[in-house]
């Protein structure tokens, strides 16, 4: 043990204010703790050292050893000889149902499946296309244009006389709605009309036409 | 009395089935007070400071067959008597899941809640003022102003060179001087 003096000396060499202090100890212990606490360390040690299980119930403890015959809690007269008769029997239980796991979609099936889904929706859709093809070309075939030569191919197929008693009758002489004129093409067809006339014939239409 | 026998011849004595209990007795006679009170400065309240002590002799209680007198049974004990304080410590902190900071705190309110605590004396003061150290540094303090320990004993107990020891206890000591000053 180093000496009191020397340990004072170095307190003080730091701190003058801790040294003043002194050893002073401020806790307390309870009254005759210190007489009773060498016989209670050798008890808590030889129990710790012990093997409970391997000990005899007698060395443990003698008078609970001796208690152990002694029962506490009585029974009624005769109660186990009715016993197993009154034994209220359980109920079969039944069987749990039998529980079949479904079959979890592996990749392969639901790769599969995509494929399926895959050529119904392709091939529902180049449908539906296809029969939008269709109208469109009924469509134009019903609003076709129609070529300056079909025109001059038809008229020239029709009497003058009749083309006169349609021109009188009607006075329009608009284009039928179904058919549909280039209009840049109109002064060509007009041409192609009056391409088998010469110019006399047309000086004699002009005359008999607006004599009046 | 206890405190005349030796060591040697204490620990002669409770190698031999016939003199243990005795030899054990003795020992705790000898060294009861010194080791509870490093106990309880480390863990403040009574009823832990006992419940260590209690593990302290259990462990000596087993170990002292083998004990090669490398160092002195002071020593040795102490040894036994700072690592279970610094484990129950550890303990009450992994139970608690309290921090080290809110360990210190917790050890200042059990301070505070002793029955004699007194805020303006200074003892009490310097109570407060240990607490508020880690808990290695509060060993060494304490071993070194209360138990006057050498600190080349103390390096054995706390396994720490004697030159980090010094450093530690300085500072220590500051921190002290700090606390009492500034409260």
């Amino acid at each position: 043990m180093e000496s009191r003096k020397n340990i004072e000396e170095e307190i003080r060499s730091i701190s003058p204010v801790v040294a003043d202090l002194g050893l002073q100890n401020p806790h307390s212990v309870p009254a005759g703790y210190f007489d009773q606490l060498p016989g209670q360390l050798l008890s808590a040690a030889k129990a710790a050292d012990v093997n409970v299980d391997e000990m005899a119930e007698t060395e443990l403890s003698p008078l609970l050893a001796s208690l152990k015959t002694l029962p506490a809690y009585r029974v009624p007269a005769g109660y186990f000889d009715e016993l197993a008769k009154n034994l209220v029997l359980p109920q079969p239980v039944p069987a749990p149902a039998k529980v079949i796991q479904m079959k979890r979609f592996g990749y392969r099936q639901m790769l599969a499946a995509a494929v399926v889904a895959g050529l119904v929706f392709l091939g529902s859709w180049f449908f539906f296309l296809q029969g939008n093809n269709d109208e469109q070309d009924s469509m134009a075939m019903n609003s076709q244009v129609i070529s300056d030569k079909t025109i001059h191919d038809q008229t020239t197929k029709i009497p003058d006389a009749e083309l006169l008693t349609y021109l009188d009758s009607t006075e329009d002489f608009g284009i039928p709605d179904e058919v549909i004129i280039d209009p840049e093409s109109r002064s060509d067809l007009a041409s192609l009309m009056l391409t088998d006339i010469s110019d006399e014939e047309l000086e004699d239409y002009i005359d008999q036409t607006y004599a009046f | 009395m206890a405190e005349d026998i030796d060591d040697v011849s204490l620990v002669k004595q409770f190698k031999l089935p016939e003199s243990r209990d005795t030899a054990f007795t003795s020992i705790v006679k000898k060294y009861q007070q010194k080791l509870y009170w490093h106990v309880r400065r480390m863990v403040v309240d009574h009823d832990d400071a006992n419940d260590v002590i209690q593990n302290v002799f259990i462990k000596v209680w087993k170990g002292l067959d083998g004990f090669r007198e490398d160092s002195t049974l002071y020593t040795w004990l102490y040894r036994i008597a700072t690592n279970e304080s610094l484990s129950f410590l550890e303990q009450k902190k992994r139970k608690g899941t309290v921090s080290l900071s809110d360990n210190e705190a917790d050890l200042s309110e059990t301070v505070r809640a002793d029955k004699d605590f007194d805020a303006s004396k200074l003892e009490w003061k310097l109570q407060l003022a240990i607490q508020q150290l880690p808990e290695k540094q509060r060993a060494v303090f304490h071993l070194r102003y209360y138990d006057e320990m050498p600190y080349a004993e103390m390096s054995t107990v706390l396994d720490t060179s004697e030159g980090a020891l010094k450093a530690s206890y300085h500072i220590a000591v500051k921190k002290i001087e700090d606390f009492i000053l500034n409260h």
